[in-house]
């Protein structure tokens, strides 16, 4: 029974440590993709198509949505909604023709995007 | 609210199976590491229970690494005994032959009171009474008494103590316990005859007891069953 255990033990460890490299690279690809996708949106607005940005923050809105469940479910809610409280603020500037304001939400939206996959690396400074 | 009434029914559950999966029941059995990590685990268990903003899952990996680490480590050092002293100490001898041993009692920062209470404890009133008194790695002491100090046994004094095995608890409060029975190997029919001769039912008992002979030894009847 004591061996099983054991055995029981070792096969926790390590699906939890696969899993958690599992999660870092979750992580990375959901903060490249909301990056790309916030990106376009950013640079479809310098342009002066504002409609067409519109409709990207829509796509990236729905993609944010889609992934709330897992955000959720592994990281900080605080830092969940903060990212969530950002975006609304950015869809509400670019609704209501406001690009500067929009910009400057948009670029603390990337580095929250940015600051949640960071938080979420197996680094020693995250660890420390 | 009802998050934090879920979170906790989920954690208690996982804290139960953590504890159970440690393979010890009672606190005082507990060996030093086994007790940190059970403090660890109500610690870390406690969080996620309080405050909605922490994600269910940090709760529960912690518990789950805390008792993998625990019982691999556990597991290893009973295949590497010195690791298991480095980890566990050594049991100490603070008592010979009715003699203080100071210099391990210093080593162990076990106070003389401390002796005292433990030996009160253990209806030891002299110190001149006791062979041996070992402090244990899970910080009970053991205590053994000089011959002349202790009672005596009934071979000694000559009485012949009839062996009933062990006694066991049959039926609990109208429940049988099937594995009880099975130790026995006694059938539900014989306990059921057992039980009738002395005008009772299985459902009609609160506490049955039944040593190693299959020989009832004590009957108690519920309350308000007539």
């Amino acid at each position: 029974m004591k061996l099983k255990r054991f055995w029981g033990a070792v096969a926790v460890l390590l699906l939890l440590s696969l899993a958690s490299v599992w999660n870092e690279g979750c992580y990375r690809s959901i903060s490249s993709r909301m990056d790309a996708c916030l990106r376009e949106a950013v640079a479809l607005v310098r342009e002066g198509e504002l409609e067409e940005g519109m409709r990207q923050m829509e796509a990236f809105e729905r993609q944010a949505n889609g992934l709330l469940p897992f955000l959720n479910m592994t990281t900080s809610h605080h830092e969940v909604d903060e990212l969530m409280l950002v975006l609304s603020r950015s869809m509400a500037c670019l609704e209501l023709g406001q690009t500067g304001e929009f910009l400057v939400e948009a670029a603390e939206l990337l580095e929250k995007i940015e600051h949640i996959d960071m938080s979420e690396r197996i680094r020693w400074d995250n660890i420390l | 609210m009802g998050i934090v009434l879920i979170r906790s029914i989920i954690l208690y559950l996982a804290i139960i199976l953590a504890l159970r999966l440690m393979g010890k029941r009672q606190m005082g059995e507990l060996q030093p590491t086994e007790f940190v990590i059970t403090l660890l685990i109500a610690e870390v268990a406690a969080v996620p229970m309080q405050s909605n903003e922490i994600p269910m899952a940090y709760g529960l990996i912690s518990i789950a690494v805390l008792v993998s680490l625990e019982v691999i480590l556990s597991t290893v050092s009973l295949k590497f005994p010195a690791l298991n002293e480095l980890i566990s100490g050594r049991p100490s001898i603070v008592v010979e032959n009715g003699k203080i041993c100071q210099r391990e009692m210093e080593r162990q920062r076990f106070t003389v009171s401390d002796l005292c209470e433990e030996l009160r404890l253990q209806k030891v009133s002299r110190l001149s009474d006791v062979s041996y008194a070992v402090l244990e790695t899970n910080g009970r002491l053991s205590v053994f008494l000089r011959p002349q100090a202790a009672p005596p046994t009934r071979g000694e004094t000559g009485v012949v103590a009839p062996d009933d095995g062990v006694i066991r608890l049959a039926v609990s409060d109208g429940k049988v316990n099937e594995r009880v029975l099975e130790a026995l190997s006694m059938t539900r029919e014989q306990l059921d005859r057992m039980l009738r001769e002395r005008g009772q039912t299985v459902e009609s008992t609160y506490y049955c007891s039944i040593d190693g002979k299959g020989n009832l030894v004590e009957l108690m009847e519920k309350e308000g069953s007539d």
